[in-house]
């Protein structure tokens, strides 16, 4: 007999074998209970995951956009003396360097952030918690989002703007490393070891301070580009990657190295 | 989207007759599924009550996922080992599919597969049970039994293999032969 | 309502924390006896969803915690060994931080903060900083905590450890409260006083196992004919320390201690069968802890 004969000859009979006879009156109890439980379900509700990332602004959102204001302030200063002030004869092309700089640090109030939840023993019971540790992280790479995208906002616009500078430069050394190196904390928070998040990412950043200056030192054709548009597909890539792999910690439950 | 799929959006949309066609959608299946796995008739259909109020429960756990039904037969088959458990507490659980054993009303087919069935190891059952009598997907099976994939495929494939053997060599094929 | 831990196990790089456990847990209060190291707290940690089996499962109304996520969590209740809080919280603030991470709608949460407080009598300082809390109020927010979704399974793993004789009663009378809803309740703890008049049920674990599981009477069983009553006079202390497993000892005026000890045959002249409590099986299961007892 050929395999599909077989398989054909089982349906056949299990579907003579096996059907019940007429159903008594038991469907429609059931429908009438099912509506109720579903009803008492919904009573059960909980809040959205968006309404979760404003509620979190009160506790997060303070302290990291405070310190975001002042890391902005800071690097805004820096950059108006060293390109507009005295100096301006020695560093004004010197610009895209600064730039790769302020990349680099605009990103620093983002890290402890990250960990706080270990760093103060929250983590266990986050984890535990409806929204768990991934959303959390989520919710707080939201809000740090917002306020960075606020700052470099502000920044570009004082840059261009303020300081007569050209738009492509601005985006081609400011933008693209912060999104690429952006991109890559992120991705060290949800596959490293939580314990060792921070001080990895800081090594990473300061590694690539580093080879910003090495750069500058030796090969600085680096910083004589101009802006593509694909270099703002670039940032694109960088955020929507990241966006991916919140959604697939979210899904694998990424609980044991948020832990 | 599967049909459950559309039919879960529309009851939380508010548009309580889904849940009515959701249900109507598998209650003969479950039904048939509960009778095949619990000891009485009574069981059973407290089987399928359980079953379908457990998973309207938990509905909304599946909205994005598309296993909807290999969540169902989990349920299903949990509550039915479940009440076997209360009943008969200190007892072994029995290899199920009473229902190949029950006299229904042989067919004019000229092999007998359900007799072949009832020969196969307990495991192996199962799975032609849940492949053949329910239509599912050797993946849903996995889920539902708790097993890994290749260790369904490798087990159907046995199965199908020792029917093939047993109908080959004669075994109980024809009622020519009796 | 049921939670079923289904042949459990989790293995760590060198060792295996939590071996084929298999437990029934029913509503009521189930006590988790056994010293550090036992692997309660792994078992816990999985029982919570935080950790990931290396084998086996949890089966919550029979459907797998893992696969339920979310919808498991809205019913679960937890209290750690040790948690922290951010540095900035008053008790307020934590338990509206709390309440947010459990996805629970802002009126809902308010009212619910404000009968927790006043049942941990938490009110007087709501306001007041965390750090700055005693240990047995550190721990009276951390059950309010667990409480503000209205857990149907609460598991608290060694709620009374580092409190104080004083809060640790005043923590007992609290748990014994729990008891009365329709709720699974899960304590652990090597101190067997918190849980021997409050739990139905209780299980023991050892290296990962579980030893033994029971009533509270059905347990004291395994050591029946093995607990002793005698004295001996006070100088030879030190001896019979070495020779016998002494549970218990009382001075007494005449220069001699009556001593309560464990062992297969008495060892003591003139030794008094005792009738067994389930400190004896304890420290007849975990001799080594015996250090650890604290006096009650």
């Amino acid at each position: 007999m050929k395999k599909s004969e077989i398989e054909s000859g089982l349906r056949k009979c299990f579907s003579e074998n096996t059907v019940p006879d007429a159903v008594r009156g038991g469907r429609e109890n059931l429908i009438l209970a099912a509506r109720q439980a579903y009803r008492t379900a919904v009573r059960e509700k909980r809040i959205s995951f968006w309404q979760f990332v404003l509620y979190q602004i009160k506790f997060t959102g303070r302290s990291i956009w405070g310190t975001q204001i002042a890391v902005l302030a800071a690097i805004y200063l820096t950059l108006y003396i060293t390109v507009n002030g005295d100096f301006a004869y020695l560093w004004n092309r010197r610009l895209p360097v600064l730039l790769c700089f302020s990349s680099v640090f605009l990103l620093l109030p983002a890290l402890p952030a990250i960990v706080r939840s270990l760093r103060y023993g929250m983590a266990e019971l986050e984890q535990a918690s409806r929204f768990s540790s991934i959303h959390l992280l989520t919710a707080r790479l939201v809000i740090i989002s917002a306020g960075d995208i606020l700052m470099l906002a502000v920044l570009t616009a004082g840059i261009v703007l303020g300081m007569g500078q050209s738009l492509g430069a601005v985006v081609l050394y400011l933008l693209v490393p912060f999104f690429l190196l952006g991109s890559i904390y992120i991705t060290i928070a949800l596959h490293v070891d939580v314990q060792h998040v921070l001080k990895i990412c800081l090594a990473v950043g300061m590694g690539a301070a580093l080879l910003f200056w090495l750069l500058f030192q030796y090969h600085y054709g680096f910083y004589e580009h101009s802006f593509q548009t694909g270099w703002a597909a670039v940032c694109a890539a960088a955020v929507i990657c990241d966006i991916i792999q919140l959604r697939r910690a979210e899904r694998k439950g990424a609980a044991e190295v948020l832990l | 989207m599967t049909r459950e799929d559309k039919l879960i959006e529309k009851l939380e949309n508010g548009d309580m007759s889904a849940l009515d066609e959701l249900i109507s959608l598998y209650y003969t299946d479950i039904l048939r599924y509960c009778i095949c796995h619990t000891a009485d008739r009574q069981t059973a259909e407290d089987a399928v009550q359980e079953t379908f109020l457990k998973t309207v429960r938990y509905l909304d756990r599946y909205i994005h996922k598309g296993k909807f039904r290999a969540f169902l037969y989990q349920v299903a088959a949990n509550t039915c080992v479940d009440m076997w458990r209360k009943k008969h507490q200190e007892e072994q659980i029995p290899d199920t599919l009473e229902c190949l054993e029950r006299g229904f009303q042989r067919a004019e087919t000229e092999t007998d597969f359900m007799l072949l069935v009832r020969e196969l190891p307990a495991e192996q059952r199962e799975i032609i049970y849940l492949r053949f009598a329910h239509d599912l997907t050797l993946r849903e099976i996995g889920q539902i039994l708790n097993q890994p994939l290749r260790t369904v495929q490798s087990r159907l494939r046995a199965a199908l293999k020792t029917i093939k053997k047993d109908l080959e060599r004669g075994g109980i094929s024809s009622y020519e032969e009796i | 309502m049921e939670l079923i831990i289904d042949d459990l196990s989790k293995k760590f790089k060198d060792k295996e924390a939590v071996s084929h456990v298999s437990l029934k847990l029913t509503p009521g209060v189930w006590g988790l006896l056994g010293a550090n190291g036992a692997g309660k707290t792994t078992l816990m940690r999985m029982l919570g969803g935080t950790l990931k089996p290396t084998g086996g499962r949890v089966l919550y109304d029979g459907i797998s915690i893992q696969v339920l996520g979310e919808k498991y969590r809205d019913i679960f209740g937890y209290l750690p060994q040790e948690f922290g809080f951010y540095p900035e919280f008053t008790v307020r603030d934590y338990l509206e931080y709390m309440a947010v991470l459990k996805g629970l709608p802002k009126r809902r949460s308010k009212e619910k903060i404000e009968e927790l407080l006043e049942r941990m009598t938490l009110s007087d300082v709501r306001k007041k900083k965390i750090a700055k809390l005693s240990g047995g109020m550190k721990r009276r927010v951390g059950i309010a905590q667990a409480l503000l979704n209205e857990p149907e399974v609460l598991i608290l793993d060694e709620p009374t450890s580092g409190l104080d004789p004083g809060e640790r009663v005043r923590f007992r009378n609290l748990l014994s409260e729990f008891a009365s809803h329709d709720r699974i309740v899960l304590i652990s703890t090597h101190i067997v006083s918190d849980v021997e008049y409050i739990a139905t049920c209780n299980a023991v674990m050892k290296g990962g196992k579980i030893q033994a599981v029971g009533t509270t009477e059905e347990l004291v069983t395994l050591v029946n004919g093995k607990v002793w009553n005698g004295t001996i006079p006070a100088g030879q202390l030190a001896e019979y320390e070495n020779r016998l497993q002494i549970v218990n000892l009382r001075n007494e005026a005449d220069g001699r201690i009556s001593v309560r000890y464990l062992a297969e045959k008495p060892g003591i002249e003139d030794s008094v069968p005792a009738v067994p409590r389930l400190e004896d099986l304890y420290l007849w299961m975990f001799p080594e802890s015996r250090f650890d007892k604290e006096a009650d």
